[in-house]
């Protein structure tokens, strides 16, 4: 019995719900009227279901436990940590670049493909984003939680001071901080900025008096003048064309941050565009996953079709061959080169006592989405889950690899050491998914999942084409 | 203006609502044409009439700039004036070191002139306005495309009707404007 049969049997996902090699980007039978009272229904409604109320309980545990983590962090220091001479790098950097990286896949679905005037980021864009900035809000945590002394993170900033002490903005870390901290308040900005007609939408289909009061103050006075249109269409496309430089310079930094250093395994002029591959793999894998169940748990078939998986799952394969070639680069360059310390390393990344991780990495992040060559696969929803959550992982584990592994092996062997976690960086690491599904949780709860406006011009598109 | 001089006063305007963008377009060309007073198109998406030109990407892209200098000129006064430092021999002044934080400074900055500018422009938080008076405003962001008229007199106002219904307008209402 193949898979497929399986699945059948066993009645997963087995309707009309499914993606079909042939679905349309918005099914035809859609109306700019019956999108928009779709896509406002589950926002609007007065109670919901039983699986928003436990997702919801369960990531507020482990919202929980990461407060306790980070009070006690607080309390006793980062000697709670696995973290020790030479491993002074641990879960918090490992986490930041791996959230980061998820974040910036919202960034690249949203503004790359808007400027690239492609149909298909409407249903998604509002996912992408929402995603982009509660990962980027549990990347954030991180630094400042591994400041050592976090209450005085201000210091970061350049300001005139009575110990005449400025930063030293010759690091890649300080970059870092500016980098991160424009990314952030940016995205929430766009985010912010591209939802106001849909909170317009939002507060003239709302009956209960609060909650027109409450979209209504979020949607700025919105009406959708003629003028109101132009300007924001302006406003939007320019956001959308800045956006888009700063997440790849953004993620540049990110590799700036390591490849700055003069450490094994660092010190490689491939690692700002091998970071942004990444930041791509792990975006589209995180859009993919949790697009799958918005579309069934919230009835987007209609707007996130088949299309959409088949598209996705291509472009999560095209960022797996670059990941994949940064991979194959960085065994040529170790061996091209004359550092014999570099190829030791290497030799103990892919035999030594972490081989697994790194052939974990391997495996999730190359090996693995090499099933997307096939449309009956791309089309499949309980694969995909699959696929993305191992390339989730894979990230994950390619982060451990980077930090971990360059760190205990420095040039000189007197200097070796270990590293392991303890339970509070699994527990913070916990904590921050927790955090993050929260954050996405609340936003299906309040505001509409697909952007409607942007859904309008596709469906009024398509309708004056069949004409 | 006592209630009672508010009930007796004529409305000057009108709120005619439409299925769709042609239709709207059409009626607002008749309706300009025959000079009925201010006219103004609310739609759920932006209509594809031709842009004007505006110069809020000038706006964002000078103030971008001066973030970006602002942002050289504060790393170089810090690491040259106020707090050289000797980095592996590296000169105070190395600048290519602070291209990076120059760069996102300048595109924070001309996000946040572009979320003002445009937000300005848009009339964000005009959280009155009197076309909320009408019934149907409600449906502009949802799924029909409106035309206000504030008609210059009362002859104006049934012309603009008489256009309205010309053009297939689903629900016309009289309002004060």
């Amino acid at each position: 019995m193949t898979l497929f049969q399986a699945r059948s049997t066993l009645g997963v996902f087995a309707d009309d719900r499914r993606p079909r090699a042939n679905d349309p980007i918005v099914a035809p039978e859609q109306t700019i009227s019956t999108m928009t009272t779709t896509i406002c229904a589950p926002p609007l409604r007065e109670k919901w279901p039983l699986w928003w109320k436990l997702s919801l309980a369960a990531a507020l545990l482990l919202v929980v436990i990461l407060v306790i983590a980070i009070g006690w962090l607080f309390y006793a220091g980062v000697g709670i940590w696995g973290i020790d001479w030479p491993v002074v790098w641990g879960f918090a950097i490992i986490n930041y670049v791996w959230w980061i990286a998820i974040a910036s896949g919202g960034t690249f679905i949203s503004a790359l493909f808007y400027l690239a005037e492609v149909e298909w980021r409407n249903a998604l864009n509002r996912i992408a984003e929402t995603i982009t900035i509660f990962a980027a809000a549990c990347a954030a945590l991180y630094p400042i939680l591994h400041l050592g002394r976090p209450w005085l993170f201000y210091w970061l900033f350049p300001y005139p001071n009575v110990m005449t002490v400025w930063p030293q903005f010759r690091s890649p870390l300080l970059w870092d901080f500016v980098a991160i901290l424009a990314y952030v308040v940016a995205s929430i900005l766009f985010w912010y900025f591209g939802l106001v007609p849909d909170l317009a939408t939002m507060r003239d289909k709302a009956e209960a008096p609060h909650k027109r009061r409450f979209y209504g103050v979020l949607a700025l006075g919105f009406r959708g003048s003629e003028n109101a249109w132009r300007y924001y269409h302006v406003g939007y496309g320019l956001l959308a064309a800045l956006m888009a430089p700063l997440v790849i310079s953004v993620h540049s930094i990110v590799g700036l941050d390591f490849a700055g250093a003069a450490t094994l395994g660092w010190h490689s002029t491939q690692f700002p565009p091998f970071f942004v591959f990444g930041a791509l793999l792990s975006g589209f894998a995180a859009v993919m996953l949790l697009a799958i169940p918005a579309r069934r748990l919230l009835g987007l078939e209609d707007f996130i079709t088949g299309r959409h998986f088949d598209i996705l799952g291509k472009l999560l394969l095209t960022s797996s061959l670059c990941v994949g070639y940064a991979y194959l680069m960085e065994a040529f360059t170790t061996f091209y080169g004359p550092d014999a310390a570099e190829k030791r390393l290497f030799v103990d990344k892919v035999g030594g006592e972490l081989a697994p991780i790194y052939w974990a990495t391997i495996l999730f992040n190359v090996l693995t989405p090499q099933l997307m060559w096939w449309r009956r696969i791309r089309l499949n929803e309980l694969l995909v889950v699959l696929v993305s959550l191992a390339v989730i992982v894979g990230m994950w584990c390619e982060r451990y690899v980077i930090v971990v592994m360059s760190l205990r092996r420095t040039h000189l062997p007197s200097a070796w050491g270990g590293y392991t976690p303890t339970i509070w960086d699994w527990l913070t690491l916990f904590g921050t998914i927790g955090l993050f599904i929260v954050g996405l949780l609340i936003a299906v709860r309040l505001l509409p999942t697909v952007s409607m406006f942007e859904m309008r011009e596709v469906i009024l598109r398509n309708a004056r084409q069949d004409r | 203006m006592s209630r009672e001089d508010k009930t007796l006063m004529a409305p000057n305007g009108l709120a005619a609502t439409f299925l769709s963008e042609e239709a709207s377009l059409a009626a607002l060309a008749r309706l300009d044409e025959a000079n009925v007073g201010d006219t103004q198109l609310f739609s759920p998406l932006a209509p594809e009439r031709t842009p004007r030109p505006t110069r809020l990407p000038a706006v964002a892209l000078a103030l971008g700039l001066l973030g970006a200098g602002g942002a050289f000129g504060l790393q170089t006064y810090a690491n040259v004036v106020a707090y050289p430092l000797d980095v592996g021999g590296r000169p105070p002044f190395s600048w290519p070191s602070f291209i990076p934080i120059a760069f996102e400074v300048g595109i924070l900055s001309a996000v946040l002139a572009t979320i003002i500018g445009a937000g300005a422009l848009c009339g964000f938080t005009r959280y009155y306005d009197p076309v909320d008076r009408t019934r149907a405003i409600r449906d502009a962001m949802i799924d029909r495309w409106v035309i206000v008229v504030r008609a210059v007199n009362s002859d104006a106002l049934a012309r603009s009707r008489d256009i309205m219904q010309d053009c297939d307008a689903r629900m016309i209402e009289e309002a004060e404007l």
